[in-house]
């Protein structure tokens, strides 16, 4: 028996699936996105958030619990808040943390890992998960912007209004660090019909009516940016998900390392959502406990459809180092949990 | 190209919501989706329609009004974001991208997985593996649990029926233990069958099988005298003790799909010839998580003209015996038994509307 077998039409349902599954909740995040857009005005992030850029990129790694997300539904809003002024680090750390440290997300981990120590399972996964996403953040900030974000992203923080680029003087590494001259970093000239919904200054005046259709406008076109990429994660899932057969990582099993990355290796292939992926580890009944944890906490940080989503955001040269760094970092946590785990 | 791509942003809109409101109201849904989620398909199909419809309307108000740069409007600007190089036929790219692979996926699409996907996957016998889903036989048993002390009154007369001899004695055991299954309870498995309890067909001696088994609702016989059950119940009773019992050596009902027995190649076929497997896919989220779970059948019937992956519907007598090391494909099963059904009655059916057990 072949490890690939291909069939269009197990690949369509699957593509279908993941597609109906994700998109509400993609809806979801862009319509939230929109909503930002039009009503939340620029300083309103920096106003709440702690100066202290530690405590910012710890609670941005808990907030999860109180705005759960999927990764679908993340990546837009994410974007927006960027444009928004919130720091990369604790957008990172909130994109990262999200998807895992969230009230369904624990609920349907206990449920899936019932029989197998599902509280100690659980908990790992949230710890896990949080402090991933913090040390993504803090290494995240040091790091000027202007090498992390895409140009589109940057023309439209480049064009914010004056008062919070005062404001981000003393806000220690802001969004700004990479864009501001006293860090002599270069970012590329983009042209201005490359700004990408940029519509801050003018919302101040602009009536209830209007904010509403401008909302749901940005919501759209969000929707139809996020949605590209959606579709080619999918659909490269889908490959994954009907034609590769499971018995080709049975024999990993007795072995750690093996064990470890091949289950990460296979979250990042399957794209599965958050909430389901745990039932899905589960299912590997004769792997190492770790290898399951490292196959979701990186599934949900990192996959097929998140890959392409992140480019939205990201730079493609940072996108892949990330993916690679991160999976680096989790197989190393969860090897050097194994002896502890078992 | 700036028409173009007026028009191609609300039209995706509309396709996608369209796409989405249509398999709702279809019922196509049901193949794709675990009941939970199936409201959410619908609203966002009709939010996308209403979406489109006002990107078309407003889409002048927008950018003549807002942007001091309103050189070009807002399609074009997306078209942009999605290829950097400023190329219009990048951003017709992506709206392809954005259109036909949904459309293609949604005609071709035949709403239920081919024996491919089962080869791929692997049947999953051991309801250890699918813990999640726990059985829809425990969720009954515990709806049935949680209204039992106001309805005993109306319980009692069915039970009295399809109770085997001792009539009424204290409801001690329920089909289900109120603790969720470890493994760690193997041990308690192995005293309460020994290993060749599956050759007395009959529930041995009245103190270890209580009379009260049939508290359960989802445990009563039809008119015919069989239990209509599902895969997962069998292999859910297969690590519990109790609800085992319930089973051992009853008649039961229950569809599937039919596989051969060996999935893998390389294994030598030492089954005997009327011996296959029943399977249904159990879902969790979507279809793209869906698991095979699996009973074996032995029958005597001739199976001759049964393709792979049709449905039918089994009845037969259930027992419990133990698992063949050759069979475990290296899990370890403990001293779960296996549950075996020994067919009377074979029937090819259509599909059933719901395809997926939850």
């Amino acid at each position: 028996m072949s490890w690939f077998t291909f069939n269009l039409q197990d690949f369509s349902i699957s593509f279908l699936s993941i597609l109906f599954e994700g998109v509400p909740f993609m809806f979801i995040g862009t319509l939230l996105s929109g909503i930002i857009d039009a009503f939340v005005p620029s300083e309103t992030i920096e106003k709440i958030l702690p100066r202290n850029q530690i405590a910012a990129i710890g609670l941005s790694g808990v907030l999860g619990v109180v705005f759960p997300m999927c990764e679908c539904g993340v990546v837009p809003v994410i974007r927006r808040l960027i444009r928004k002024g919130l720091p990369v680090s604790s957008a990172l750390t909130y994109l990262l943390a999200a998807p895992i440290v969230n009230p369904i997300v624990a609920l349907s981990t206990f449920a899936a890992f019932r029989g197998q120590h599902p509280g100690m399972v659980t908990s790992m996964r949230l710890l896990m998960g949080f402090g991933v996403a913090c040390v993504c953040g803090m290494i995240l900030q040091r790091i000027p912007s202007g090498a992390l974000l895409n140009r589109a992203m940057l023309a439209s923080l480049r064009k914010r209004p004056t008062p919070s680029r005062a404001h981000a003087q003393h806000v220690h590494e802001s969004v700004y660090a990479g864009v501001s001259s006293e860090r002599n970093v270069v970012f590329p000239i983009v042209p201005a019909e490359e700004i990408v919904h940029l519509h801050d200054e003018a919302h101040a005046e602009k009536r209830y009516g209007q904010k509403i259709v401008g909302a749901i406008r940005c919501a759209a076109f969000d929707f139809l940016d996020v949605g590209f990429y959606l579709i080619i994660g999918a659909a490269i899932a889908s490959v994954f998900n009907t034609a590769i057969n499971k018995e080709v990582l049975l024999p990993f099993a007795g072995n750690h390392f093996l064990a470890t990355t091949g289950m990460m290796v296979l979250a990042g292939l399957l794209s599965l959502c958050s909430t389901s992926d745990a039932f899905i580890a589960a299912n590997f009944l004769t792997f190492p406990v770790t290898a399951k944890l490292a196959f979701m906490v990186f599934g949900p940080m990192m996959d097929m459809k998140l890959l392409f989503m992140y480019g939205l955001v990201f730079k493609k040269r940072f996108t892949f180092t990330f993916a690679l760094g991160l999976f680096v970092f989790i197989a190393l946590l969860c090897l050097a949990l194994a002896p502890f785990l078992r | 190209m700036r028409i173009l791509g007026r028009i191609l942003a609300p039209l995706t809109l509309l396709e996608w919501g369209g796409i989405l409101t249509y398999f709702y109201f279809s019922g196509r849904i049901t193949a794709f989706l675990h009941p939970m989620f199936r409201p959410l398909v619908l609203v966002t199909g009709i939010l996308l329609l209403i979406t489109a419809a006002c990107v078309a309307i407003f889409r002048e108000e927008e950018s003549a009004h807002e942007h001091e740069h309103d050189g070009e409007d807002s399609e074009d600007r997306h078209q942009h974001s999605h290829s950097h190089d400023g190329l219009s036929l990048g951003g017709l790219l992506a709206f392809v991208i954005l259109l036909l692979p949904l459309a293609l996926a949604a005609k071709i699409s035949p709403d239920s997985y081919g024996a491919n996907l089962i080869k791929n996957r692997g049947l999953v016998e051991d309801i250890r593996s699918i813990p999640g889903a726990a059985s829809s036989f425990a969720r009954r048993a515990k709806s049935v649990e949680s209204t039992d002390a106001p309805t005993t009154t109306e319980q009692e007369p069915s039970l009295t029926i399809t109770a085997d001899a001792t009539p009424s004695s204290p409801k001690k055991y329920i089909g289900v233990p109120q603790q969720t299954p470890i493994p760690g309870q193997n041990t308690d498995s192995e005293s309460a069958l020994p290993s060749n309890d599956y050759e007395q067909p009959i529930p041995p001696s009245p103190s270890a099988s209580p009379p009260n088994e049939f508290v359960n609702e989802s445990l009563k016989p039809d008119k015919s005298g069989r239990i209509k059950t599902e895969i997962i119940d069998l292999l859910y009773a297969a690590q519990e003790p109790f609800t085992r019992k319930d089973f051992e050596g009853k008649d039961v009902e229950l569809i599937g799909q039919v596989v051969p027995n060996k999935l893998k190649a390389g294994a030598k076929s030492t089954a005997p010839t009327g011996s296959f497997k029943l399977l249904r896919l159990v879902m969790v989220c979507c279809a793209a998580d869906a698991m095979p779970v699996a009973v074996k059948i032995e029958t005597k019937l001739p199976l001759a003209e049964v393709r792979e992956m049709q449905w039918l519907r089994v009845t037969g007598r259930v027992h419990y015996r133990p698992r063949s090391k050759a069979d475990s494909d290296g899990i370890d099963y403990g001293d779960q038994p296996e549950p075996v059904i020994m067919a009377d009655s074979i029937k090819k059916i259509s599909a059933p509307r719901e395809k997926y057990l939850y």
